[in-house]
């Protein structure tokens, strides 16, 4: 307080100085302090020059730590469980070609990519390809923060032998507390279209992950430690009724895909709308 | 002969592929992500190979190697049956050429990279042959003069494995030559008996055999005293071509079984002089280096020296380079760091730590991790961190931060401390089961869900299995209890007592009777009673009992359990690992038939918890040495004290 006191007086002139120095040498500054304090900064210029080199450090350490809480960040996240495409979809929408083929991703992806949705103007947006292995769990939860619409990919041909896994995975974006809080669009894109005699239909997958959820959400409620889990995680839906995308509070919805042939009109169509 | 090599980014696009026989019964990408997601996502990198059993056809061999700072992965791919002794400085070289003068930011197009490889894969191959026949020579040589000779291959093999130290940390050359007094001296702690051990076996084992064969018992007693850690073992695997042919013949026990021989017999009866340097590769270059001096100088031999020279001077030039940058980044550092690198003073390091520091835009080096890596690896084992789990995280993170380039106003450190951060998380966050959900599922099939406690004694197993009785309890499934530790007095009637308090049936049978009849007993009477749940309680046993490892593997090959849960304590240290491998090795060797081989440990309770203050590292151990999730924590003395882990507040504690 007296710091901020004399920091004012110190854009006073002569008369005021005077003032500082009496407070310096009548005993407001502290003896012990002042004797690790070089002697020129016990001069009231030295004062007012020390404390405005803290004021401006200051604004420059705001300026450097950047702007927070921004209500939802600019980044589309493309997820979902190992092996449903997300990598493949982002070098379908990035470069339009495959390369040579991808393996399992250890780490992200990210690029500035320009789309051309079949209606309204071209847009750019910021794709992020997360890795779906477990040990990226944590990472998941942070750039989620950020996401400004998340892509969740789904194996079509697998959904059944592998629902568990999405169920688990789309449970936790779901809760995660930045997507409820923000109402983060959310698109699940059925994968492998392409592979017409295998792959299920879109509503199937639908059906398939509601009941998932609805099962896992009644566990998962009664699951120990809830309070020490420190997760926060939302709950899903209204408990009341049985478990549906469509009674959610952020926007859920479905669209067939083929990240490997490239038709992924509706994906393109739901990112340009939320970029 | 190789079957494959790929290069791809961390991202996961593949950059360059070269498949070298059109045989393959598998696609290659299958073999790449079973690595990639088994191993090197596991922070598991710093094993020295990764194995792949494909479906049908013969078991793979991987190995791999990073460039961090362009983000690529470089993976050769051969049958594990064959023992390449180049892949490791086939991999280096190529990463160098790769890196060095094709890699284009954005290009997907090497076809013209595939001329540079298959003359780095000549002159690799080459090199291998020459180095082997050399080391064959003296193997015909009379047996007077074997033992010496003998020394000489085996020093060669020694420096092979340093090719194979400097491509896998990178600078291993650089460790050696540039840190002066005390890795040299433990190089020769380490060494000498070592050295002079194995020696002595083969002179002995030349005096035994009259013929030009080879002693093998004396060669196993070698291998298993070179057992020390990662670079013992990668000594061993290297030895000659011979040695490796001749082992096996004669010993029919797969490969795979005798590598976790080895490595987690590191820790617990390995040496006392390996364990200290296990990490530490100059070490191991120094001792390999030595017993190359000492010995005859092959042509072979020599030409690997020259190599690693090439790659130490390589790697100083480009320490000179990011020293001359940062001089120039750190106005007033230039006088010093203008100088060649050696001739640096103390001003001249901490001028250009500190231009690293502000300009954050050299590439990391061993030597500039090593500190930091250093001082996690100690806080991890005061953490009580299982020694060589720490040993093996550390030398995973440091295997993804070579290379890399720290942003502006970050310190080592904090650079550090995060990617051990990301790394440990990965390791914990493991998919839990869903305990509840595949209860119901059980049900709607009409059977009860069996879960089998084990563990060794006095960690809590009858405690936990009361607490997680009680939970169910608490979720209106309908439990019951089998008491099949039949073994030790009391626990039946401790059980009983539990029993009681939780008002849930006990199925007993008193003791001196058959656990694994028991427990099928119960299920049976569980599954006329429509009881939704079993939990059998096992008798604790050592892990090392094998009778009693072998009733609980007949227990749970019985009655296969839905869940197989490891009960242990937090306040457990180096053993940790030790009870998981040999339980899970117990559960999968010691089954009655192999149709039912393979289940595992699902699931670790976690007990003691509230009495280990900050040291959990027990968690970190358990869960990196078995695979599975810590399912439950056991955090105090009544039924309701039982918790998840908390993943978040577990690395928290393991870092501060």
């Amino acid at each position: 307080m007296e710091a901020a006191l004399s920091a004012v007086k110190g854009l006073l002139p002569e008369a005021v100085k005077q003032q500082l120095q009496q407070a310096i040498d009548g005993g407001l500054v502290p003896r012990s302090a002042a004797q690790h304090v070089p002697p020129e900064l016990l001069t009231p210029e030295g004062l007012v020059v020390a404390l405005f080199t803290a004021f401006f450090g200051f604004i420059l350490l705001l300026l450097v730590l950047g702007p927070r809480g921004k209500k939802r960040g600019s980044t589309v996240v493309l997820t979902g469980p190992p092996n449903s495409g997300k990598t493949t979809l982002f070098f379908q929408l990035k470069d339009g070609s495959l390369h040579n083929g991808v393996v399992a991703s250890m780490g992200d992806n990210a690029a500035t990519v320009a789309l051309r949705p079949a209606r309204g103007a071209p847009k750019t947006a910021q794709l992020l390809d997360v890795p779906g292995h477990h040990s990226a769990r944590h990472h998941l939860e942070a750039v989620l923060k950020d996401a400004a619409a998340i892509v969740f990919l789904v194996d079509a041909v697998e959904v059944t032998p592998h629902r568990t896994e999405a169920a688990d995975m789309l449970y936790e974006v779901l809760t995660h507390s930045a997507v409820h809080r923000s109402r983060t669009p959310l698109l699940i894109a059925c994968n492998k279209m392409d592979l017409e005699m295998e792959a299920h239909s879109v509503d199937f997958i639908r059906k398939t992950l509601e009941r998932q959820l609805d099962a896992m959400r009644k566990t998962r409620a009664a699951s120990i430690g809830k309070d020490a889990g420190g997760g926060g995680g939302a709950a899903l839906g209204p408990a009341e009724r049985p478990f549906s995308f469509a009674a959610l509070r952020s926007k859920v919805a479905l669209a067939p895909a083929a990240a490997k042939t490239g038709s992924l009109e509706e994906v393109v169509a739901f990112i340009a709308a939320n970029v | 002969m190789l079957d494959y090599f790929a290069i791809f980014t961390k991202g996961g696009a593949l950059l360059w592929t070269l498949q070298f026989t059109a045989a393959l019964k598998h696609s290659p990408i299958d073999a790449l992500n079973a690595l990639v997601r088994g191993c090197l996502l596991e922070e598991r990198a710093s094993d020295a190979a990764f194995t792949y059993q494909p479906k049908t056809g013969a078991a793979q061999s991987l190995k791999w190697t990073f460039h961090n700072g362009l983000g690529l992965v470089f993976v050769a791919a051969y049958q594990r049956t064959l023992s390449l002794l180049y892949v490791d400085e086939l991999l280096a070289t190529v990463r160098d050429a790769f890196a060095t003068e094709h890699y284009k930011p954005g290009g997907y197009d090497y076809s013209a990279f595939t001329r540079t490889f298959e003359a780095t894969l000549k002159d690799c191959e080459a090199r291998s042959d020459a180095s082997r026949r050399a080391a064959a020579a003296p193997a015909r040589a009379p047996a007077g003069a074997k033992g010496g000779q003998q020394r000489g291959g085996a020093g060669k093999s020694g420096g092979g494995a340093m090719a194979g130290a400097a491509q896998q940390s990178g600078d291993a050359d650089d460790d050696a030559d540039d840190a002066a007094a005390k890795p040299a001296a433990v190089g020769n702690g380490a060494g000498t008996p070592l050295g002079s051990s194995s020696s002595g076996d083969e002179d002995e084992g030349a005096a035994n055999k009259s013929g030009g064969g080879f002693d093998i018992s004396k060669l196993k007693a070698k291998s298993r005293k070179a057992l020390g850690g990662p670079k013992g073992r990668s000594q061993v695997r290297r030895g000659t071509r011979e040695e490796e042919e001749e082992k096996k013949r004669e010993t029919a026990s797969p490969d795979k079984k005798k590598k976790q021989n080895r490595h987690w017999n590191g820790g617990a009866g390995g040496g006392s002089a390996d364990d200290l340097p296990r990490l530490d590769y100059s070490a191991a270059t120094a001792n390999g280096g030595a017993s190359a001096g000492g010995a005859p100088p092959a042509d072979a031999g020599a030409s690997r020296m020259e190599d690693d020279e090439d790659d130490g001077a390589e790697w100083s030039d480009e320490e000179e380079d990011a020293a001359a940058g940062a001089g120039a980044n750190g106005r007033g550092a230039g006088a010093a760091a203008a100088g060649p690198a050696k001739a640096k003073g103390v001003l001249g390091s901490f001028m250009s730590k500190l231009a690293l520091r502000v300009a954050g835009s050299s590439a990391l080096s061993r030597e500039d991790l090593q500190p930091a890596l250093e001082d996690m690896q100690r806080k991890l084992m005061e953490r009580n961190v299982a020694e060589e789990i720490a040993v093996q995280v550390c030398e995973s993170v440091a295997q993804s931060l070579v290379g890399q380039k720290l942003s502006s106003f970050t310190g080592v450190k904090t650079f550090v401390l995060r990617a051990f951060e990301d790394s440990l998380s990965g390791i914990l966050n493991k998919r839990a089961v869903d305990v509840l959900h595949d209860v119901q599922r059980q049900r709607a099939k009409g059977r009860p869900y069996v879960v089998v406690f084990c563990g060794v004694n006095g960690v809590g197993k009858s405690t936990n299995l009361a607490k997680i009785a009680y939970w169910l309890g608490q979720h209106g499934l309908k439990v019951q209890l089998a008491a099949c530790d039949t073994f030790r007095a009391g626990a039946v009637e401790q059980l009983k007592t539990h029993a009681m308090r939780l008002g849930v049936p006990l199925y007993e049978r008193g003791y001196e009777k058959d656990p694994a009849k028991v427990a099928a007993e119960a299920i049976r009477v569980a599954e006329r009673d429509g009881r939704d749940v079993v939990l059998v309680d096992t008798a604790g046993r050592m892990q090392d009992n094998e009778p009693l490892m072998r009733a609980l593997s007949s227990l749970i090959h019985v009655n296969s359990p839905n869940l197989v849960l490891f009960v242990g304590e937090a306040l457990v240290g180096n053993d940790a690992v030790d009870q998981l491998v040999k339980f899970n090795r117990a559960l999968h060797d010691l089954a009655p038939s192999t149709a039912t081989r393979g289940h595992m440990i699902d699931g670790i309770v976690l007990t003691k918890f509230d009495t280990i203050d900050d040291k959990v590292g027990a968690a970190l151990s358990m869960v990196y040495a078995s695979g599975a999730p810590v399912m439950f924590v056991g955090c105090g003395q009544t039924y309701v004290d039982l918790k998840k882990l908390n993943v978040k507040s577990v690395v928290r504690s393991l870092l501060s």
